[in-house]
């Protein structure tokens, strides 16, 4: 028996009854018939230990579907729930030094739209100067669909994701929903509302803003100095870049100081003199999405 | 005697002063590697100076990562390895820490890569990490290419293809042994390398 408990405070006993389980992992599809609830958590859980999720006969993660809306004619907020196993971790859009992001892949009639998937803000992890960007416990990616003009009575998703701890183990799954009112909304409500807390703000919400990056040569790589202005530039305390396309960020040289952001970096396009690096700017344990212009010329 | 113990003092410090700033050269792409020389699984001593006219692959490897085993197991790491098997020397390393729980003895090692059909020379036993410290090894796998001259010419990921599921992925190792042996200068020198963390410590 696996038994877990997430941030929550609710409990899963993976060998109980399905009802049990539908309490807990399955709010959006609690309330028709149990052989349909059956059958999903069938196809979403096992699907997950069939693909080697199972370490030392203990599932690791567990995914689900969930969302609150009644009206699946307009846009419609689905979050895409993962519970893991103590200390285990999912990684960020980000990775770091190593891992994979989540990747979903949705199954959507033509016509329908799924917008980019909206991150919490991540944790850092470091071992042995090898950085990691991601979630332990618990994780919530909110993704908004919007739907065509061919009805959907089920929601499917493919995932695929790395879970690690000492170790790292593949996961992949395929997640349904029933885009049906759901008498458990408030449930649903309360995870994704506190999901939607964990999304980044923007840098006007700290009143911080980017006054002057100095980028200089260095002997083997390059060196960023970027000066932070706004009243919540002395609250900065680090950074958590996006990947670029552009430059690869030593991720252990990225420090924050005083309201100076400073880290090392390569360029991946020698040709180009300017870059655009997106990402976090953590302060009070909060995440605030920006963008820092730089120039490969200047001092 | 003070006077002695000052010596010895002074003595201690400089000690501690040149230690502070000896650390290892860093490997960098368009430089030479520095000299090292590790154990393989077969038990004899590999020296990277012995290995100088000819073409090296370095490949960092943990059998435990789920990377590992895909690009073992649907053959991009097992057919470069052949391709080139009569033209370079490839050798994995492996810095797994001996406390931690992907470590696997030697024996275990040749006979997972032997089911694997992998045909690189040996693999080098990097226990400590200072090797894949100095190379500054991410990830399993991280690819390394030094050419004849003892130079590194390309670092980074086996291919372009982390998630494993691109139809047309392009294979950054094949293209640099590819260019070095024809003496070409490699077009992708690096690449961000991608798989499980390299597993210094328990």
């Amino acid at each position: 028996m696996v038994e877990i408990r997430d941030q929550m405070d609710c409990t899963y006993q993976m060998n109980k009854s399905v009802e049990y389980i539908g309490t807990c992992i399955h709010p959006a599809m609690f309330t028709k018939s149990m052989k349909l609830l059956n059958l999903i958590f069938l196809l979403t859980v096992t699907s997950v230990a069939a693909l080697g999720q199972t370490v030392d006969g203990k599932q690791i993660t567990h995914a689900e579907l969930l969302t609150d809306a009644d009206d699946f004619s307009r846009p419609f907020t689905v979050g895409i729930r993962f519970v893991l196993e103590p200390d285990w971790y999912l990684y960020w859009k980000n990775p770091g030094d190593s891992g994979l992001p989540i990747d979903v892949k949705w199954d959507l009639p033509k016509g329908w739209m799924a917008s980019e998937l909206r991150h919490p803000v991540p944790s850092k992890f470091v071992y042995d100067n090898l950085v990691s960007y991601g979630y332990k416990k618990e994780l919530v990616l909110l993704a908004t669909l919007s739907p065509g003009s061919e009805p959907l009575e089920v929601l499917n998703a493919r995932l695929d994701w790395l879970v690690c701890k000492e170790s790292c183990v593949r996961g992949k799954a395929d997640v349904s929903l029933p885009l049906k009112r759901n008498v458990r909304v408030d449930h649903a409500q309360s995870i994704l509302a506190y999901a939607q807390k964990k999304i980044p703000g923007s840098l006007s919400d700290l009143s911080l803003s980017v006054n002057e990056s100095r980028i200089r040569k260095a002997e083997n790589s390059w060196e960023a100095e970027i000066l932070l202005a706004g009243s919540g530039a002395s609250s900065v305390t680090d950074f958590y870049p996006e990947i670029s396309d552009e430059i690869t960020i030593e991720f252990s040289s990225i420090s924050v100081d005083n309201g100076i952001l400073r880290f090392r970096f390569d360029r991946q396009e020698p040709g180009t003199d300017k870059a655009n690096i997106r990402g976090l700017f953590i302060a009070g344990g909060k995440g605030f999405e920006g963008t820092i212009p730089v120039q490969f010329t200047s001092m | 005697m003070v006077k002695k113990t000052l010596v010895a003092i002074a003595a201690l410090a400089v000690i501690a002063i040149l230690a502070a700033f000896s650390v290892a050269p860093e490997v960098e792409v368009g430089k030479t590697v520095p000299a090292f020389s590790l154990k393989g699984i077969d038990g004899k001593t590999y020296s990277i100076a012995d290995l100088k006219g000819k073409v090296v692959v370095l490949e960092w490897t943990n059998p435990n990562c789920p990377f590992v085993q895909r690009v073992y197991k649907s053959g991009i790491m097992t057919d470069v390895q052949k391709k080139y098997a009569d033209k370079v020397v490839w050798l994995t390393v492996n810095s797994t820490h001996p406390e931690h729980q992907d470590h696997e003895t030697a024996d275990d090692l040749a006979k997972t890569y032997k089911d694997w059909n992998a045909t690189f020379a040996t693999m080098l036993l990097d226990p400590d990490g200072k090797v894949g410290q100095m190379f500054d090894a991410k990830t399993t796998p991280h690819m390394f290419v030094i050419d004849k001259d003892g130079k590194l010419v390309y670092a980074g990921g086996i291919d372009d293809d982390a998630r494993g599921n691109k139809s047309e992925k392009t294979n950054y190792v094949d293209q640099a042994l590819s260019s070095v042996l024809e003496g070409k200068a490699v077009a992708t020198s690096t690449s961000r390398p991608y798989g499980c963390s390299v597993k210094y410590s328990p």
